[in-house]
């Protein structure tokens, strides 16, 4: 069944126009982008194991992803004989109507979240305020975005497209509307500073906890969660009821294959070995332990993924969420992740955003967010196909009727005459007549139809007066050029 | 005498012919019989990019038919080598045709002896750096202290899909040219086939990015392998009145052979801004 994510409304263009239009934001997207792939390369140039690992990692994921059904069940019978409950879950509502219900038996208000953008996909946050539950995200990044009531730009990197200047401000604001002293200075130092005096009070007020899960271990029924900012370890543990809401591409079948790709986000996202923590989780406290949650509650997410299985797409499912493709990305670099208006932006976002929630669904993103330079496939720790797929859901619209009317007659008259070279001379003479009325100065300057927005903003040289193939036909049979 | 023929791409056809001339003087020049199958049209490629596979299966099936016919006269095509003028078309036909070849399958109509036209065309192609980088390249001319310095843009594709990306370096240091790397030079021109229509904001922004990384340079004039690139970018010099000379590698060659590589040379033979008045 198909997902269901939230967007963006505004139209594309608008989208992208606000982006192109504010050089604050793309000054940011481009340091942080440039920043995070540099890393990355130096990371794997140092690190030669770290690609031999890489391999046995996709081929884990790929392994995983074969046989989905099997280990979810393997991995929940491991799971609730530790003591947990395992739910599985369509998607948005019904993760919602678990989290309210849950929260209702425990008389639970205050809520506090590790990162995760499965709960962003299924706009958890306002499903779980609009039940009158208090919902504090605890990542730094996400921390910003929330203050500032927006969508994360970037998988890895929520608040990518904020500088330390505007995180200053809204942490000011921040500290005046709550009578507590801002942070000293717009150096991270300070910045983290504040937010983690903040964050303390939530971890310790909160009743439910709930993080994502980066990897589930079937073999051993383990949650695996990792971060630089310790942050999940608080939400996992402090509060008296610990809640994972995880997508079902999560699974891996064995602890082997956990060995082989635990570095890999870290790797592939900001360059480091390891990421600084890595928690395991394989149920609720135990008796006699002193520390741990009373309760855990583990909720397999479907939202559309089961439908990509065994098919042509399957290896979207086997994204880690690293970033990597977002941070090589030419389009992304120019306008940051709210440009794609759904939650996942950037080569994976615009590919696996129709997969999961139908090509009617933003589909201006295969077609508008891509221009096939390859960047993101080279750079993908998991090998996912990410050109071929935007090429092939461009050709899925075109087959489904999509395209619009002009364009798909401009492409079927186009093709038609550069398929036979008769035809394709006969193109040039139209065409040597035709352009005669769009040039100044020697130049193509403008162009009905599909062509017309090369010349918003470029020339181009006419049709050339002697053709190769007319140049070729005046050689002389010794093969000398002429003259 | 080796046999080869050329596969100059629609973009030097019809709108950049001076550089098929270009690379005909270049191999002839180190030895090459150089044959030009007269059916060749277009890849397809931009159709195929588009997701408009029929008419990229026209294109292609096209195409290899003219580069899989027997030449009239010279020995069998099979013996013969293909040098392409464009790394991206290159590319499209020697790895992206198989994922065509494979939808075409599927279609009525299908004739599987296109698989076997293809294998004997993509394995004789070769995107020209390429040819150029295994062919005798002692410099023909014997000028070897030119201070000509050009920047190099290596298209996407080429780069990235058909794995080519060191090749043009090398040939132009085997001629003594002197090559300036941009900074970021990996990243997409953002022309992108008909996405340059289609997006042309974004499709611009990324060329202005590119052209502010090559100027600083301060080369003498830019080259690169694929015409798709160097329209989107000669044009937007064109429109922003700005002139520097554009050229494909071919034309560098064939001007390095001929010890033309004084920065007047160049700019007499590179693209630029509306014509000088
Ligand atoms: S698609 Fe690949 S590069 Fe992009 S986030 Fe997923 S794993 Fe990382």
């Amino acid at each position: 069944m198909a997902g269901r994510l939230p967007r963006d409304p505004a139209p594309w263009a608008a989208r992208r126009d606000r982006a192109l239009a504010s050089p604050v934001l793309r000054a940011n997207i481009r340091s942080v982008t440039h920043r995070l792939a540099d890393a990355r390369r130096r990371a794997y140039a140092s690190y030669p194991a770290g690609q031999v690992l890489r391999v046995a990692g996709r081929d884990a994921k790929r392994r995983a992803m074969a046989q989905v059904e099997p280990l979810l069940d393997q991995l929940r019978d491991r799971l609730s004989a530790n003591g947990a409950r395992v739910i599985f879950a369509e998607g948005p509502k019904e993760v919602a109507d678990y989290v309210v219900s849950l929260a209702a038996r425990r008389g639970a208000q205050r809520i506090v979240k590790s990162k995760s953008m499965l709960t962003e996909e299924l706009d958890l946050n306002r499903r779980l305020a609009a039940a009158g539950l208090a919902v504090r995200e605890t990542d730094l990044g996400e921390y910003i975005i929330q203050l500032l009531d927006e969508r994360p730009s970037h998988i890895l990197a929520p608040a990518a497209h904020r500088n330390r200047q505007e995180i200053h401000a809204v942490f000011q604001e921040t500290a005046d509307r709550e009578g507590v002293p801002g942070p000293t200075s717009d150096d991270v130092g300070p910045l983290t500073a504040f937010a983690r005096q903040r964050l303390r009070e939530d971890f310790l007020a909160a009743e439910i906890g709930i993080t994502g899960a980066n990897f589930l271990v079937a073999e051993t029924g383990t949650v695996v969660l990792i971060t630089n900012e310790g942050n999940a370890d608080m939400v996992a543990s402090l509060p008296p009821v610990h809640v994972v809401i995880a997508g079902i591409d999560k699974v891996l079948d064995t602890w082997d294959a956990l060995a082989a790709v635990i570095q890999q986000p870290a790797l592939s996202g900001v360059g480091q070995r390891l990421s600084a923590y890595t928690t395991l989780i394989s149920g609720p406290r135990a008796a006699g332990s002193p520390e741990g949650p009373e309760e855990l509650h583990v909720l397999l997410v479907d939202n559309g993924r089961r439908q990509l299985l065994g098919g042509p797409y399957a290896d979207v499912l086997t994204c880690i969420r690293c970033g990597a493709c977002y941070n090589v990305c030419p389009v992304y670099r120019q306008v940051g992740g709210h440009a794609y208006g759904s939650t996942y932006a950037g080569p994976i976002g615009a590919v696996e955003t129709p997969l999961l929630a139908g090509l009617d669904f933003l589909p201006e993103l295969p077609k508008s967010l891509c221009t096939l330079c390859n960047a993101c496939v080279e750079a993908c720790p998991m090998d996912i196909a990410l050109p071929d797929h935007f090429i092939t859901l461009r050709r899925r619209q075109v087959d489904e009727g999509r395209e619009a009317a002009g364009t798909r007659l401009t492409y079927r008259a186009w093709g038609r005459l550069w398929s036979s070279p008769r035809q394709y001379q006969r193109f040039v003479s139209w065409a040597r007549r035709g352009q005669r009325f769009m040039m100044r100065q020697g130049r193509l300057v403008r162009s009905p139809g599909l062509w017309a927005g090369w010349f918003e903003t470029r020339d181009m040289p006419p049709i050339a007066p002697e053709t190769f193939h007319e140049w070729w036909a005046r050689r002389s049979p010794s093969g000398k050029a002429p003259v | 005498m080796e046999q080869v023929d050329l596969f100059v791409s629609c973009l030097v056809d019809l709108f950049e012919p001076a550089t098929g001339r270009a690379a005909v003087a270049v191999m002839e020049r180190r030895g090459a019989q150089v044959g030009f199958p007269l059916g060749q049209t277009c890849c397809g490629q931009f159709a195929y990019n588009a997701g408009h596979w029929p008419e990229a299966w026209a294109m292609a099936k096209n195409l290899l038919a003219a580069l899989d016919a027997p030449p009239t006269p010279g020995p069998d095509r099979g013996e013969r080598a293909t040098v392409g003028l464009s790394g991206s078309c290159v590319a499209m036909v020697r790895e992206e045709y198989p994922k065509l070849l494979d939808w075409a399958a599927d279609q009525p109509g299908w004739d599987s002896s296109w698989r076997v036209r293809h294998a004997r065309v993509a394995g004789r192609l070769w995107e020209l750096s390429q040819w150029l980088n295994r062919a005798a390249l002692a410099p023909v001319a014997d000028e070897d202290t030119t201070t000509t310095r050009v920047a190099l843009h290596t298209g996407c594709h080429m780069r990235r899909v058909l794995g080519a990306g060191a090749d043009a370096a090398a040939v132009l240091a085997a001629l003594r040219v002197r090559v300036a790397t941009p900074e970021d030079e990996d990243q997409c021109c953002g022309f992108g086939g008909t996405y340059a229509m289609t997006e042309p904001k974004i499709s611009t922004a990324l060329a202005d990015d590119k052209l502010t990384a090559l100027r600083a340079t301060q080369a003498d004039a830019m080259v690169s392998c694929d015409w798709g690139c160097l329209l989107h970018l000669a044009g937007r010099l064109s429109r922003t009145g700005v002139a520097w000379p554009v050229l494909h590698l071919a034309e560098l060659v064939d001007l390095a052979d001929r010890g033309e590589l004084a920065p007047t040379q160049l700019a007499r033979a590179g693209r630029f801004a509306r014509e000088v008045p």
